[in-house]
Formats: structure tokens, sequence, C-alpha cells
């Protein structure tokens, strides 16, 4: 073989062919872009929650509990404080109301009543830097975050009142230990030292307290600890954070985002891939000729394969450093996109593993996609130069298939490496590869119709254009593949973005609730009810509540069960060790849907018997349990036997109480409980007056604004957006940039047979009038069967993977591929057009400069 | 040079049937240095006869020995290689390569010699513009073929056949494309480059003028020798 030849012939190539290989390499660069932009920030993060993990516990380890640290609890805390450096930190974390008489406003606030000795790590600032050490000081000081400063309208100096205590703002929080930054828009925290808590009056039996023990102790000693005392631990209700889990769960959400908005990315990848080995077809087809010429002068196969195999590599190897390049410059902007995403601050830096991967994968897949058409090309035999009507044998089959299940490897491999599990990874790929295969068939069939069917009737220009469609050398497949994927892709995108964005964003009809009542003690609600309705408040809704815990799932005890610890799935986890908000309800709610099983009726239930319950459904997953399933609950340490009765599913965006599982009339009368109201107030002044009314008379009662939260959400939400939006917007451009690769590729092959009818005496606008149609009828077809699949698949995805009604946004999309079938049919009048033009002579000359593409 | 014995070429028929025989029991002895003209009505199977004999095709049956290697002892790669060292082509279509300029397109057999035969980049490129002028295109080396009249292209494509210095050139109908005027200054051109280097030149063609400055002229019809006319 032939270096010299092969290099000299890839550039020559490469030169007269560098405006398709830049749209080539353009489409296949978007993709990468944004996989290589997103890993980067992910590992990014990833670094970052693993350098701070300490930073953000504030500890080496966590212990937390709903009830004060008492009996066996205190025990279990006195012996790890007793392994531990120093004593614990104790912090007092709930939700009230917080008054600032200046302003005369109040608003729900996340109190935390913090030890001295609290964070062992990481530091809190504050503004002024001194604040944080006044806090301790004898004078009761406060420290807000900015956002409370804002909604109380208040400045540091200022005083506010917390339950019965007054206190003085003493400055702003700027960083503390902890990631929650959706719950402090929602509510604001408050720091105060912990000495001044029982001053508020705010913690008694009953409130929703958190207790948090921070402990500074080496794995060492701490994970043989842990280990021996997980059983002890889950039976006292003790909640254990360490460093792993802050961890994970700092980096969990945020990773997975990326992982998912990583597969839209391989998404691209693939369609750029598609765009690329489909153009390159064409562009093969046009060097049959010359290959030919250089077989007969004494081209080996190598020699031939090695010359476009290098422009092929060259290409790959292009797009991939475009592609990390883009990918890197992107990678800085993100964390200023997702900033309200992100579990910690980020600084810049390229990660060199995703630039390898953005550069490995150009290459990888730009081989992958084009080596068929440049196997095909090399092949072709050196006869032709004497019978131009001589073709290769047909590509042997078994080359064919193994670079289709190298392609599909892959696919495979890369999408397991993307989504954030093996399985959305598995269903991705098989996924992707039914959408190919359904255009490629749709593509086969309309071919095959069109043939069995020629259309004798119609006018010489449609018959012709629509022939296009089946004779040889057409781009019905590759057309179809490219802009019916494309357009698969970006309506599936903007239907599932529709779809969930829709459920999340709360009900703000007239006739629903506008503000939040809760910890309402029994013995304040005839006040409460009266204080309201002098108010004109609308109470639509008022729902006891009793807190408990799953004491046994019918032979097993949880305590036991919890021990196993780590080895158990996270989600059983949650659902065996969380507290539980009970209600009881005679109806079903507006807001569920009976699935499983039969609702109580209002028969009084035989002593001795087990009460009856109702699971929603996912948390019966999540439990293993079904109908018949006996739970022991452990209601403030009263047992209470009951028996699934039945399965819901909740709709759990609309605001409402919902809940987890729903008793009977008659079972929980007795237990210490709470009330929440949900109540109706017109106008965000009179809402306000409430509320600062309320923290007068009722200071443990604790009011949320609905509007705070859409507020809040939308924040998130409208970020979210600007991800997903940017990334259809990435998935456009490659199909855009696809659209026109197809669309120059074409152009070429086209304008010769324009010119052709042209000769024969066809007139300029008759000739495109051929390839328009050809050109329509093709986009017709991709924009059909890609707005097709696009629904099925987003239905799909909405209503199997986020487990929620799908509305088809046909709107959208039928706009979509009106706007992909317009441009599409435009660029078909632009094929035409410079051959439609001028002489025919004229015309067949300067396709010969086109294709030679010397001078251009 | 060239030794064909009972060179017999079949094609499948499309539609099934006892198969299409193109050529059949062909026997041809070219010496080295020999001009060999082949003559015959369209369909008679000068250009299979060419393909054959030049290696392009493989025969249903015979054999074919060029500079004593049997063509149908080799595969494909290695014909191209010995079309690379031995064979030069000039085609009634030029088929000069479109994205190549006049001296790129002199230059690729130059890039495809053997190692051992393989000049240096300046060596090449000083043959090839040595060709060009030699052909009269001195002032068009880096015009792509789109910007070269027929007759031009054609010269480049002769250039091009000389330039790896073959010991056997095959034309295919090289003035089928041309103006008489100009078809006779390249078969001018054509003699007088293969006079100078020696070559041993197989040209096809319906041009009589052509085949009578040759050596000897072969009659193909239906397929067969009817008859083989030597002259000077």
């Amino acid at each position: 073989m032939s270096w010299r030849f092969a290099l000299s012939m890839a550039r020559r190539e490469a030169r007269s062919a560098r405006r398709r290989l830049l749209l080539y390499g353009g489409s296949m660069a978007l993709g990468i872009a944004a996989l290589v932009a997103l890993q980067g920030v992910r590992s990014t993060v990833q670094e970052a929650v693993a350098a701070r993990s300490r930073a953000l516990l504030g500890a080496d380890v966590r212990l937390e509990s709903r009830a004060p640290f008492t009996g066996e609890a205190a025990a279990l805390l006195a012996q790890l404080e007793a392994l531990a450096a120093e004593p614990a930190a104790h912090v007092t974390r709930f939700g009230s109301m917080l008054l600032a008489p200046a302003s005369g406003r109040t608003r729900l606030v996340d109190v935390h009543a913090v030890d001295p000795a609290y964070p062992f790590y990481g530091g809190v600032e504050t503004e002024p830097a001194e604040a944080w050490r006044e806090l301790q000081g004898e004078e009761p000081g406060a420290l807000l975050d900015p956002g409370g400063l804002l909604q109380l309208d208040v400045t540091p100096g200022d005083e506010l009142v917390l339950g019965d205590l007054r206190l003085r703002i003493i400055g702003v929080l700027r960083r503390t230990p902890g990631t929650l930054r959706l719950r402090t828009r929602i509510a604001p925290r408050v720091f105060l030292a912990r000495r001044h808590v029982a001053a508020t009056g705010l913690v008694q039996r009953g409130s929703l307290v958190d207790h948090y023990a921070y402990l500074r102790v080496t794995p060492a000693v701490l994970d043989p600890w842990l280990e021996t005392r997980r059983g002890a631990l889950a039976a006292a209700h003790v909640r254990v954070d360490t460093l792993e889990q802050t961890q994970n769960d700092a980096s969990r959400s945020f990773g997975a985002l990326t992982r998912y908005l990583g597969l839209v990315g391989l998404a691209a990848l693939l369609l750029g891939g598609i765009g690329v080995g489909a153009g390159v077809r064409v562009w093969a087809r046009e060097k049959l000729d010359s290959v030919a010429v250089l077989r007969s002068l004494g081209a080996s196969f190598s020699d031939v394969l090695a010359a476009y195999g290098l422009l092929g590599l060259a290409l790959g190897a292009a797009a991939g450093l475009a592609g990390a390049v883009a990918g890197t410059a992107l990678q800085a902007a993100l964390p200023r996109l997702l900033a309200g995403l992100l579990p910690v601050e980020v600084a810049f830096r390229p990660d060199p593993l995703a630039i390898a991967t953005g550069l490995g994968l150009g290459l990888w897949l730009t081989t992958l996609f084009v080596a068929g058409p440049l196997i095909d090309l090399a092949r072709v035999p050196p006869l032709r130069v004497l019978r131009r009507d001589f073709e290769a044998a047909p590509a042997a089959r078994a080359g064919s298939r193994t670079l289709l299940v190298a392609l599909a490897a892959s696919l495979l491999v890369a999408s397991l490496w993307q989504a954030p599990s093996w399985r959305a990874g598995l269903a991705f790929a098989g996924g992707l590869g039914a959408v190919l295969a359904a255009l490629a068939a749709a593509s086969w069939a309309a071919s095959a119709w069109l043939r069995r069917h020629r259309p004798r009737a119609l006018p010489f220009w449609l018959r012709q254009g629509l022939a296009n469609l089946f004779r040889p050398r057409n781009h019905t497949l590759a057309t179809t593949l490219a802009i019916g994927f494309g357009l698969h892709l970006v309506a599936t995108l903007h239907a599932v973005e529709r779809n969930v964005l829709a459920q999340i964003a709360l009900d703000t009809r007239p006739d629903r609730p506008n503000l939040v009542l809760f910890d309402v003690q029994p013995d304040q609600l005839a006040e409460l009810t009266a204080f309201l309705s002098e108010r004109a408040a609308q109470v639509l809704e008022r729902v006891p509540l009793v807190g408990a815990r799953i004491a046994r799932l019918n032979e097993r005890d949880v305590g036991d069960w919890l021990g196993e610890g780590e080895a158990l799935p996270r989600d059983l986890r949650w659902a065996l060790g969380r507290e539980y908000r009970l209600t009881w309800s005679p109806d079903l709610r507006e807001t569920e849907e009976l699935v499983e099983g039969a609702w109580w009726s209002s028969a009084p239930r035989r002593p001795g018997e087990p009460a009856a319950v109702s699971l929603e459904a996912g948390l019966a997953e999540t439990l293993g349990a079904g109908l018949g399933d006996r739970i022991v609950w452990d209601v403030q340490g009263v047992p209470i036997a009951s028996v699934v009765t039945s399965l819901r599913e909740v709709d759990w965006g609309r605001l409402a109480t919902n809940f987890l599982a729903i008793f009977p009339p008659g079972v929980l009368e007795e237990a210490p409980r709470s009330s929440v109201l949900l109540l109706r107030v017109p106008g965000a002044e009179a809402r306000a007056l409430l509320q600062r009314d309320l923290v007068g008379r009722f200071p443990n009662v604790s009011a949320l604004d609905a509007t705070v939260i859409l507020r809040a959400l939308d924040a998130l939400l409208e970020q979210l957006r600007l991800a997903v939006g940017a990334l259809s917007l990435l998935t456009l451009a490659t199909g855009l940039l696809i659209l026109l690769a197809a669309a120059a590729a074409a152009r070429h092959e086209r304008a010769r047979e324009v010119l052709l009818l042209r000769t024969l005496g066809a007139s300029g606008r008759l000739a495109r009038r051929v390839v328009v149609t050809e050109a329509v009828a093709l986009a017709a077809l991709a924009s059909l069967v890609g707005a097709a699949t696009a629904l099925l698949a987003s239905a799909g995805l909405v209503v199997l993977f986020f487990e929620l009604p799908y509305r088809p946004p046909w709107g959208d999309i039928g706009l979509l591929a009106l706007a992909c079938f317009g441009l599409s049919a435009l660029l078909g009048w632009w094929q035409g057009r410079p051959a439609a033009r001028g002489s025919p002579l004229a015309g067949l000359r300067e396709s010969e400069l086109l294709e030679g593409g010397g001078p251009g | 040079m060239i030794v064909a014995r009972n060179l017999t070429q079949r094609y499948p028929r499309a539609g099934g049937g006892p198969p299409l025989t193109v050529l059949e029991g062909v026997d041809l002895d070219v010496a080295a240095g020999e001009v060999v003209a082949v003559l015959g009505p369209s369909g008679s199977g000068k250009t299979t006869l060419l393909g054959l004999l030049a290696g392009l095709d493989r025969a249903s049956q015979g054999s074919v020995s060029l500079d004593g290697v049997r063509l149908d002892e080799l595969d494909e790669d290695a014909r191209a290689r010995l079309r690379a060292e031995r064979v030069g082509f000039v085609f009634q279509g030029f088929h000069l390569l479109p994205t190549l300029t006049a001296l790129e397109n002199v230059l690729v057999p130059l890039e495809l010699m053997p190692d051992a035969r393989r000049l240096t980049a300046d060596e090449a490129e000083a043959r090839a513009r040595e060709l060009l002028v030699r052909v009269g295109l001195g002032e068009r080396l880096d015009h792509y073929p789109a910007q070269l009249s027929g007759g031009e292209q054609q010269r480049v494509a002769i250039a091009r056949a000389f330039a790896a210095r073959p010991r056997l050139l095959f034309a295919d109908e090289p003035t089928g494309n041309l103006d008489r005027v100009t078809g006779r200054a390249v078969v001018e051109l054509l003699l007088a480059l293969n006079r100078e280097a020696g070559t041993t030149l197989v040209v096809v063609t319906h041009d009589l003028e052509l085949a009578r400055r040759a050596g000897r002229v072969v009659h193909l019809d239906a397929g067969r020798i009817a008859r083989i006319e030597a002259r000077a």
C-alpha cells in the first residue's frame, strides 16, 4: 500500500469537499459538544462534592431524630460521643412563622437553632464576618438568608418575633453547610443560638421538630460502630447521615439530571452520525468513476480504502476536536445556566477524560458510520472505466452485518455509559433502535408502494418526482432516516417537556387553596376557625394528621429489617425508616384514584379486627406490599394493626393534602394529632395580613403561601427548561445541518438530471418541479413518520417512565412537522434552482465544475 | 509481451437462460514494442478483449500473460500492483479525476508506483510537469479537468498514461470523443510518445486512420477474431 498516494489523495479530496465535510463534521461536533460539556460539569461537581463532603455535612457523621435524644437514642448518642474527638454539636430545626414588626410582614422560615460548636467543618460565612460568633452572645440574635431579608423587608438591626422570643437581626448568611436550595427559596433559613430555642415556646410535644447531633469521629472508629448498631439505631428511630451518604445525596440528583440530558446529547450525536453516513454514501456514489480510474491505474483496494479512510478519520478527528473545544467552552457556561440545580459551587476546569471521550467518540462513530460507504467505494471494480454500468458485486453480507452489529453495540455501550441506570440505558438504546427501524420500514414501504402503484395518470413532473423515490440511486432511506430522526428527537423532547412540566406546575385555578396552615393543635381548632371566618378566609379542607412509623410488615420487624443497612434498596430504606403522616377519611379524595381493592364501607370495625388501610400504589410497590398484607404502625408508642385493603394512585402535582396511607374513621381519632387547613384567601394583601395576625395569636401554627411555592418552583423549572431548551436547540441545529448536508448531497446528483431533462426539451420550471416534487414527497414522508414516532415515544416516556398521564401536544408537533416539511421543501426548491436557470449547456459545464469542485 | 490463449468471456443474462457469450476462443500474441489496433463493429467484443488483456476483468475461460505473468493466477490487488508497475491507459471518456488538477492527475500513477521504483515527491512532480509540457499543457498545470477542452483533457490523460513509464499501454477509442482535427493531433502525440518510450501499444478503435498506423490490425466480429492484418 502506498501511504504517499493515500495521504495525497485524502488531502486533494478534502480540498474539493471541504464545504460538505464542514457540514458533516459540524453535525457530529454538536452532539459531542453536549456530551463533553455535561460529562465535564458532572465530574467537576463530583470532585467538588467529594472534596467538600465534610463541609457539606458539617461533621463526620450526623444523627437525626424526630424526637429529642432520650432513652435508647440518647444512650446510642452517648456511646458515639465517647468515641468522638469532642462532644456532639446539637442543632434543633423546625419550620415556623417569623414576624417582622417593623414591616408587619410574616414568613414561614426554616429555623436552625445551633450549638456554638456547630459546624465542625466547612464553617459558616456571614456578613458581617463576626456575626456567626456574635450569634452565641447573651442577647438573642438571628442570621437570615438574603432572600429572607428581602421577603420580610428588614435589614440587619431590625427586630424579629419567633414564637414568644424577640430577637435582633445581626447579619446575613452567605454560606452554610448543606445544599437544599429549593427549600431555602420556599422557606428562608433563620439561625439562632440553640440555648434561646426554649424561649420561643415552639418546641413542644407534637411539634414537627428535627433534632440533629453532629459528631467528629474518624471513619476507622465510626464504621465498625455503625456496622453493629444499625438495628439499634433503626429501632430508636435515629437516622444516620455519613459523609458517603452526603456525598451520594449531593451528587445523585444532579448526576442523574446531567445523565438524562446526556442521553439527549447522545441521540443528537447519533443523528449527526446518521447524517454523516447518509451524506458520505451520496458523496461516495459521486466518486465511483474516479475510484474506478484509480483502480485501473493500479490503486489496490487498500490504497483506495486508506485514502478515503484517512479522509473519514480526519473528519471524525476534526468533529471530535471541534466538539471537545465547543463542549469545554459550554462546560464553562453550564454552571451559570444550571446554577440552582448545582449541589455545590464549582470552578471551571477542563476535564481531560471528557475531552478524550469526545475525541474518541467522534473518531469511533464517524468510522462506523462512514466505513460502509467507503468500503463499498474501495470495492469498485476497475472495469467500470470501460463499462460505466458495471457495478460492484453486492457488498459482502457478513461485512455489512458486522458493521451494523458494531454500530448497535457501540450505541448500547454509549447509552449504558451515559444513562443513570442500566435499565434506562437499555431502554434508551432499544427505543432508538426501534425508531430507526420504524423510519427505515416506512421508507421501504413508501418506495415499494409507489413502485407497485405507479401513478400513470398524474402529470409528467409529478410522476417523475415521485418515481425518484424508488429509482436506483434514490435518497429515500437516507433522507427519511436523517430528517425523520431529527424531527423525532426534537418533537419527542418537546412533547415530554410539555407533559412533565404541565404536571409539575401547580394548580392555580380560583377555587383552589392558596394558603396552607399546619401544626394546628386540636385545642386551637375552634378558636382558629372563628379567627379565620372573621377574616373572610374560606376553609376548603381540614385534615387531621397523626405521626406514625411502620413497626412490622407482615412477619418482619422493621427495626431488624433496617439493620441490614446499605444492603437494602434506597427506596425501601426510606419507606421503612421514615415518619408517616397518617389521616383518616370516609371517602376517596379528588386527587386520588382507586387502582386495586375496595374502599371501606361505613360498617364499624369489629373489636380485635385489624384496621383497614389504603396505601399509595408507589409506596406499596416500594414496600413490596399488596392487598391483604398486614402492617403494624407505631403511632407515637401505641401499636395499631392494619391490613391493606386498597391501593390508590395520587396526583401529587396538585396543591392538596395527599397521603401515603389513609385509615377509615374510627381508628386514629384518639391518637395525638395536629391538623392541616387548606384555605382560600383572595388577594395577596389579605393573605399577608392574615399571616401577620396569625403569628400573634397562634405562634405555633405555620402558614405557607402557595404563591411562594409557585415562585420557587418556577425559578427552578425555568432553569430546567433552559437546560432542556438548550439541548433541544442543539438537536435542532444538528437536524438543520443534516438537512442542509442531505440537500447539498442531493443537489449535485439532481442538478445533472435537471440539466438532462432541460436538454431534452423540458422547461426550467418543469425540470425544477420534478426535483421539488421529490423533495416534498421525501419531506412529507420523513415529517409524518418522525412526528408519529415522536408521539409514540413521548407517550411511552411520559406514561411508563415518568408515570404521568399523557396529553399529546398535537398542535406543537404538527407545527414542528410542518416547519420541518416546509424547510425540506424549500431546500428541494433550492436543489433544482441553479440547474433550472440559464442555458443547459452552461449548466452542464457548471455541474462538471461543481463535481470537480476545483475552482469553487 | 502479451500472450492470450482461448480467451472466452460469458455474462449471465438478467432474466436467466444461457449466458451471453461476448468473446470466444481468442488467441493473440503481442510482441514487445509492437503497436496493435483492434477493429470491429459495436458489440464485437473489442472493449471486453481490452479489459481482459489489461487485467481489468477476469475471463470466464482461457488465460492472459502480461510480460510473462499469468493474470488469471493473480488476485485483484496483485493485478492492481501489476498495472501500477507496467500498464498505462488512455480512455475514450478521458477519465481524469475531476477533483484533481492536470498536474495532480499525472502525479497519481507516480504515487502508485511500487516502493522500489517510486520517485521522490520532487522527482515525480518534475516528471509530471515535463510530460505536461511535452503534450503542450505547460501553462495549464493547475487547471481542473472541467476547465479544459476535450482535446486538452485527452492530452492530460496521455501524459498520465506515460507518467510511470509503463511497458504496456492500452487505449480504448482514444479519439472517440474528439473532432477529427483534434483526434489527429492526439493520435500523433500518442504514437510519438509511444515511439520515444518504446511501449507496447494495444489500441481499440473505430478510427481506420489510427488503425492504419498500427503494425497489426486485429479484426473482431461477434466475439471472435475474424482476421489479423499485418502492416509494414
